[in-house]
């Protein structure tokens, strides 16, 4: 039903003259140079989108593959599945610092924005922006803990049922944003385990290698958290910075935020007035000035002349 | 049948037709106020609209080439030429353009022939022209509307478009009654079947639940704006004043800047969403759970002491700082509130404002006004409100005390625009105006309901008046109302009961009869009814609409009284 409107848009060609069309064009289009192109940060903008959009999809199959290795029955081994996760969280961590970046990018140049529109159209985007990114953070966050409290409280049913096989409790999948972090720590970890070898070899005979090495994992597992519980640090110091939140407040109104720059107009307007009229008097008072200074000197001449 | 979603499906189709990339809102003053009644900015901002701007905020030099502009103007002659200057040197890349209206060949003619540089990709017509409060509630925004007891003729324009684009936009043609009685009904009705005639192809919906368009009018029910309500939205529209679902606070004394003026949504406020309808004792219960659910969460928030809890507080935070201002808004809110009733003395004069409703006792009832008179702790308002609804009620008593009330008033000090609305409303909706009996209790079904209250006893003395459309549509729904008081426009008539009934008061509606809407869509799910008016009324409002009503005519009872 809306739609019958179209028509008429679609015969204005009929009704305007094709020269004097053009014509306009060029005029208005030399007029207008100014707005024409896209400003510079609008590339980080499509950036930032389409990183939203692929982080939304990362989501969706993160959380796809939590569900399946969560009805699945427990393996000792980390499978494909758990590879893949650590794969895409690793990408999603690595995103989000991206997404962030983007958008501290817009953030300057809006300031630096020298029309008043633009900055504003930059600061809005900016807003937008990292209000997506930290509702996805926060559905990111979420939907890891879930899965990681999915996972210990079956590792707690299983164990009532398990207890003798205690000692071999598997490994959690990290949801480490920085496992090659982790990573370099296995590698530095097991260089000291090396070494440590090497300078007690004497001492610790007695020591089986057996238990040697379920110590050195055990080391290696608390370091890999430490490292991990710091890169979760990081990245919450991070969202703190971009958090934003007015929802609710007046200051989330269409209408108020209209207003308000309204205001601003009037403002500006008042205080051109304002420097307008102080300019206009100065130059009033300039030529009294140079008036006066005229006729005293003027009327000093005469009482000279005249004596 | 939901105003509040159809209009926010009109917005959010707005903002997708155009594609992907920024975009500008190009509104005028009354679409700027229906875009934020639906739309939040952080949700619109998610729609890629970054920028807001008003067509008639005059000319600014700066182009944004890059941007795509969606242009959303209700179809005046003003808005029509304001939107040919920008298009002859267009600000924006290309614009969509969407009338909240239906809008004449001629301006799209016109507009085609401003459009030098084809900057214009579509041309539509949405249907989003009023203001929805509630999803049962829609208003236009008319404060007034009535002068020397007829339309304004500009206000009958907008107020018929208002209600053509309600019936557009939920996909209705429903059959028309009016108050008989009453001709800006009438001429209201006739307005809007002349639409309907000419635009019939519009009006071209499959109609399965027949809906029923009822146009009623504030002069038969002069007492609901006129008393202190009690509920929580009413309550705070009675004494601070609701405008576009927002308050201002600024003149509350020591309030925080953040506070200075409030939004209450319920879309986007979740307490307020569930306590709107609850009475001001519950409302300082649920306040209570509030913020001990509050308090726990903030003690929670103050133990950090592993990374595990930062990292957990971080998760809550948005949560959290959104409860914070919820309580805050709340709190505050509700404290106004509270400090104005005690100061006032607002329970004891609702106690006796609800009576002069609702019963008969002309000589205990005269004592208590006198002595809420003479009480130094009530408002000159609220003495002129007894005392304009002891002239309504008893008009005809013989032995009335008008005169005397007055007198006493100006003793009081009230000022003397007050004073003269005891007049006017008798002028505005006498005896003469009523078509119902308002007060009238004789008849035989009252009685019995009198009785059977006088048995239960009243729930709650604060709260005992029912609205007169409560009863006009219990009428309606059992099929009593009859085609005399309430007749139907043309010869048209409704032979099977109807099912959506669309409400709509000439001269005002109010929170209340909200209230008792939203009640009865709850109580009876197999109806639906949607209520509008001109505006909201409160007090205050509608003693404006009643000076404008009334400035002018002859008048009937000053010459008798004086």
């Amino acid at each position: 039903m809306h739609h019958r409107l179209d028509t008429y848009t679609l015969n204005k060609m009929a009704l305007v003259a094709p020269e004097s069309m053009t014509g306009g064009d060029v005029e208005l289009g030399g007029l207008n140079l100014a707005g024409d192109a896209p400003p510079a940060w609008s590339d980080a903008l499509e950036e930032t989108q389409y990183i939203l959009s692929r982080l939304r999809a990362k989501l969706a199959e993160l959380k796809e593959l939590h569900a399946k290795h969560l009805t699945r029955p427990t393996l000792d081994d980390t499978s494909q599945e758990e590879r893949q996760m650590e794969q895409l969280t690793r990408e999603m961590g690595r995103a989000f610092t991206s997404g962030h970046r983007q958008v501290q990018l817009i953030k300057t140049a809006a300031r630096q924005e020298s029309r008043a529109s633009e900055r504003r159209l930059a600061a809005s985007a900016a807003v937008a922006l990292s209000t997506a990114l930290q509702e996805l953070g926060l559905s990111y966050r979420a939907a890891q803990s879930h899965y990681l409290q999915q996972l210990n409280s079956r590792e707690e049913r299983s164990r009532q049922y398990f207890e003798e096989d205690q000692e071999f409790v598997s490994v959690e999948p990290s949801d480490s944003w920085a496992t090659d972090l982790k990573f370099a720590q296995v590698g530095g970890s097991n260089y000291e385990q090396q070494h440590e070898r090497q300078l007690q070899q004497e001492v610790l005979l007695e020591f089986d290698d057996e238990e040697r090495t379920r110590e050195a994992m055990i080391r290696e597992q608390e370091v890999g958290h430490i490292v991990q519980s710091i890169s979760d640090l990081n990245h919450i110091f991070k969202d703190l910075a971009h958090m934003v939140q007015d929802q609710g407040s007046v200051l989330d109104r269409i209408d108020y935020n209209v207003e308000q720059t309204q205001i601003q107009v009037q403002e500006g307007y008042k205080q051109l007035k304002k420097a307008d009229t102080y300019q206009r008097a100065n130059r009033k008072l300039y030529c009294i000035m140079v008036l006066t200074i005229s006729i005293i000197f003027l009327s000093f001449l005469f009482v000279i002349f005249k004596t | 049948m939901n105003v509040f979603s159809a209009l926010k499906l009109y917005i959010t189709k707005m903002t997708e037709e155009s594609g992907p990339g920024m975009k500008v809102l190009l509104m005028d003053k009354q679409t700027t106020s229906i875009v934020s009644n639906v739309y939040s900015k952080s949700e619109i901002l998610q729609k890629e609209v970054y920028l807001f701007e008003r067509i008639d905020s005059g000319a600014q030099p700066e182009g944004l080439r890059h941007l795509k502009c969606i242009v959303f103007l209700r179809p005046t002659a003003e808005n029509i030429s304001l939107l040919c200057r920008e298009l002859r040197c267009p600000k924006y890349g290309v614009y969509y353009i969407y009338f909240s209206n239906i809008i004449a060949k001629a301006d799209i003619k016109t507009l085609a022939e401003s459009d030098e540089q084809e900057v214009v990709r579509e041309v539509h017509e949405f249907y989003a022209d009023y203001l929805a409060l509630n999803p049962h509630l829609f208003s236009l925004g008319i404060n007034v509307c009535v002068q020397d007891l007829r339309w304004i003729p500009t206000h009958l324009q907008r107020t018929a478009q208002g209600i053509i684009s309600v019936l557009l936009s939920l996909r209705k043609c429903p059959f028309i009654r009016y108050q008989g009685g009453s001709d800006m009904s009438k001429i209201l009705a006739e307005k809007i079947r002349e639409t309907f005639s000419k635009e019939s192809n519009l009006f071209d919906f499959r109609q399965e639940l027949n809906p029923l368009l009822l146009i009623v009018d504030r002069r038969d029910d002069p007492v609901t704006p006129l008393l202190n309500q009690w509920t929580y939205q009413a309550m705070v529209h009675e004494l601070l004043t609701i405008n576009n679902n927002r308050v201002d606070l600024s003149h509350v004394n020591g309030i925080s800047k953040e506070l200075a003026e409030v939004v209450l949504s319920a879309e986007h406020d979740e307490f307020y969403a569930q306590n709107l309808y609850l009475n001001f004792g519950e409302i300082g219960q649920m306040i209570k759970t509030l913020m001990d659910d509050f308090q726990k969460k903030s003690k929670k928030n103050q133990k950090l002491e592993s990374i595990a809890d930062i990292k957990n507080f971080v998760e809550m935070y948005p949560q959290f700082k959104k409860i914070s201002g919820t309580v805050s808004k709340h709190v505050t809110v509700v404290g106004e509130l509270s400090s104005l009733v005690g100061k006032h003395n607002l329970l004891e004069v609702s106690e006796l404002e609800q009576e002069l409703s609702c019963q008969s006792e002309h000589s205990t009832q005269l004592q208590k006004i006198k002595k809420l008179i003479n009480d130094s702790r009530v408002r000159d308002v609220d003495a002129t409100r007894l005392v304009m609804l002891y002239a309504l009620h008893y008009e005809k008593h013989s032995n009335n005390d008008i005169t005397g009330l007055l007198d006493m008033l100006k003793k009081k000090g009230v000022p003397a625009t007050y004073t003269k609305l005891v007049y006017s409303i008798l002028e505005y909706s006498g005896v003469h105006a009523r078509q119902s009996n308002l007060f009238n209790h004789e008849g035989v079904s009252k009685i019995t309901k009198k009785l059977f209250m006088g048995l239960s006893g009243v729930d709650n003395i604060y709260t005992q008046h029912k609205p007169l459309l409560v009863e006009t549509l219990d009428d309606l729904l059992k099929g009593r109302l009859s085609t005399q008081t309430f007749p139907y426009l043309g010869n048209m008539v409704m032979s099977k009961r109807p099912q959506e009934i669309i409400v709509f008061i000439v001269g005002g509606a109010t929170y209340e009869e909200s209230l008792a809407v939203n009640n009865w869509n709850k109580q009876n799910p197999g109806t639906k009814i949607i209520l509008g008016g001109t505006t909201i009324h409160n007090f205050q409002t509608f003693t404006e609409e009643i000076q404008s009503a009334t400035n002018s005519i002859t008048r009937r009872y000053r010459s008798r009284n004086n």
